[in-house]
């Protein structure tokens, strides 16, 4: 029996107990006299059990990033010496000292590498994860490792091969994070990488258009960079602050 | 996606609750975190095929779940569980199927196949398989022009999916087991 879409949805609907008790009967009842219409419900029935397992599997993955957002918190809590957390506002003072110093009060206009260079920093790096069985994730602890000594153009590579229990927006988000704290940085790369993340929703969204538009600026692309510094501004997303002050800067074209 | 962080914070928010239960009941901190994470995709499932219907709230709900599983857990493992532990054991949380994850060997082989099948149709497939999202919902959220094309997508991610299955023996048979 060639496989419809009708015969599909058939099946469908008597898995999912959505026909009524006549159309029941009549199904099973071709199933008996029908081997083919019955193996086609079986092999239905195997491939809707794998999906779930798949679907399983990616929720895991799912659980374990916040269960590292969770275990971030407290461990950046936990290593945050006192003496850090009395100096921390004072320190956010001179940064913002600095900031109006810098291109407050001077109507000098400035390069896009300039700014970029004042606002780039490299953001933290993710966990380590491991599969279900304690087996390391290779390919994805290697780049974790490189991110963390500053080995950008190490972990570019290994965060484009990481594992696939890994969702993509997370590896292309270090990618171009990668891609623009590298030595020579690759704005082209990071910006493809930045559009990936930003293709979807998810939780790094936000953060991937803040350094998209520090690769526009890094770019040459000021006029693009604005209008996305402005989107964030305006919507007080992720450096929503510092956004609004590099929109009062003279960026050269 | 809204999904994403409901869970998030359903997650973050008990976690602490379920995870000092099982902490202070024998298990150590990799145990506790395994069991919260299954019993959390347990609670979703439920959630999804409507087992869990709100009576009770979802805090009591999970922390349910997750000492039913630890207390099968570690009576298995010959820990002696006192009566007043099985006395905790609430009312809310009655017989489900209760999530047991594929080992290793066996996650990469599905994903072997979900490899071959392609992107668009593994999501396709999860979307509307396993969390149970409708056709229309589907087509909003992946931006399809219309239901139509998920429709037949759907069905023809399904046929070859069965193709796929149906040149691995070996595959019908764990999945068989699993089922």
């Amino acid at each position: 029996m060639a496989e419809s879409n009708e015969t599909e949805i058939e099946i469908e609907r008597y898995i999912l107990e959505s026909m009524s008790e006549e159309e029941r009967l009549a199904f099973e009842e071709r199933m008996t006299s029908d081997p083919a219409l019955k193996k086609a419900y079986e092999t239905t029935l195997v491939a809707r059990q794998l999906i779930k397992e798949a679907g399983r599997l990616e929720l895991r993955t799912t659980l374990e990033t916040f269960e590292n957002e969770v275990s971030d918190k407290v461990v950046t809590s936990r290593i945050m010496p006192l003496w850090v957390k009395r100096i921390l506002p004072i320190a956010a003072l001179i940064v913002v000292f600095i900031g109006v110093y810098l291109f407050g009060n001077f109507n000098k206009t400035y390069s896009g590498d300039e700014v970029f260079s004042t606002y780039y920093e490299v953001y933290n790096p993710p966990s380590t994860v491991r599969n279900d069985d304690g087996s390391k994730l290779l390919n994805w602890e290697t780049a974790v490792d490189a991110y963390k000594n500053g080995d950008y153009k190490k972990a570019f590579t290994f965060f484009g091969t990481s594992e696939d229990v890994i969702p993509d927006y997370i590896k292309d988000f270090y990618l171009g994070v990668s891609a623009l704290s590298a030595e020579s940085p690759n704005y082209e790369w990071a910006i493809l990488s930045f559009d990936e993340v930003i293709a979807t929703d998810n939780d790094y969204k936000q953060q991937a258009l803040w350094y998209k538009a520090l690769a526009l600026l890094g770019k040459g692309e000021s006029d693009t960079a604005m209008i996305l510094f402005e989107t964030i501004a305006e919507h007080g997303w992720y450096n929503h602050e510092k956004a609004a002050e590099i929109r009062k800067v003279k960026i050269e074209n | 996606m809204l999904r994403d962080k409901a869970l998030k914070i359903i997650y973050q928010t008990n976690r602490e609750k379920v995870c000092s239960y099982i902490l202070s009941n024998s298990g150590d901190e990799d145990e506790a975190k395994d069991v919260y994470q299954e019993s959390m995709i347990a609670f979703y499932e439920n959630v999804c095929n409507e087992r869990f219907k709100g009576d009770s709230a979802i805090s009591t709900y999970i922390y349910s779940i997750a000492r039913f599983k630890w207390l099968n857990q570690i009576k298995k493992r010959g820990i002696r569980v006192s009566h007043h532990m099985e006395a905790q054991d609430t009312e809310e949380f009655h017989e489900s199927p209760l999530v047991k994850l594929l080992d290793k060997e066996q996650q990469e082989r599905i994903h072997e196949v979900l490899a071959t099948l392609g992107a668009q149709c593994k999501k396709i497939l999860i979307e509307s398989i396993y969390h149970n999202s409708s056709i229309k919902e589907i087509a909003a959220n992946e931006g399809y022009s219309s239901e139509q094309i998920v429709r037949n997508k759907k069905y023809k991610c399904l046929k070859k999916l069965k193709e796929l299955i149906a040149a691995k023996p070996s595959l019908v048979a764990i999945l068989k087991g699993h089922g």
